[in-house]
């Protein structure tokens, strides 16, 4: 069975432009061919349920 | 006021499920500029923020250079290492300075957590349909 874990997603105008999980290449990758101010980075959770309680 | 639609997103054990993402930007120290960063778990669970290491290396020179600390969750037995930093994050223009683990992993969702967080703002998760917060 395929375990599916996390991925980034670039977004360019809300738009997904590059995908994957090596996020710094990317960043820079999407930096050259769009302009800055309309990215944004999302990060893609992989099925399951989500429990998040941390404590320090 | 900010408000966010809650994301529709999949569980294996309960579907299609909707849960409060709402969208921040972080000031990173190497560009000199806000990050954009979309689909923030609003968690009032969360003692503190975290975000995941890869986050981080867009932000510090030195993702390292924080406080090592040790994190727990509601798994028994299940820690995660963790650096402190003091990072500036907005919200739809208001900025605000919070203490922010960085994962020593990939594999960690961001998370906005209470502590000068979400502690800050009136937040009112609608019905699980909305995140509204309130400055």
């Amino acid at each position: 069975m395929e375990v599916k874990t996390y991925e980034y997603v670039i977004l360019m105008n809300d738009k997904p432009v590059a995908r994957g999980k090596n996020l710094k290449k990317m960043w820079e990758e999407a930096k050259k061919k769009y302009p800055r101010k309309s990215l944004a980075i999302k990060y893609e959770y992989p099925p399951g349920v989500l429990i998040a309680i941390i404590r320090l | 006021m900010p408000s966010f639609d809650y994301k529709e997103q999949e569980s294996l054990i309960l579907g299609k499920i909707l849960r409060p993402l709402i969208d921040i930007e972080i000031f990173s120290e190497i560009e000199k500029d806000w990050i954009k960063i979309k689909e923030v778990l609003a968690d009032t669970g969360a003692d503190i923020s975290i975000i995941p290491k890869s986050t981080g290396e867009l932000i510090l020179h030195d993702v390292t250079k924080g406080k090592i600390q040790e994190i727990k969750g509601i798994v028994p037995f299940a820690r995660l290492i963790v650096y402190i930093h003091e990072l500036k994050f907005r919200i739809n223009g208001r900025e605000f300075e919070l203490p922010v683990a960085i994962a020593d992993s990939f594999d960690v969702p961001p998370i906005l957590g209470r502590v000068k967080g979400l502690d800050l703002f009136d937040v009112n998760f609608k019905k699980g349909q909305k995140v509204n917060i309130e400055f």
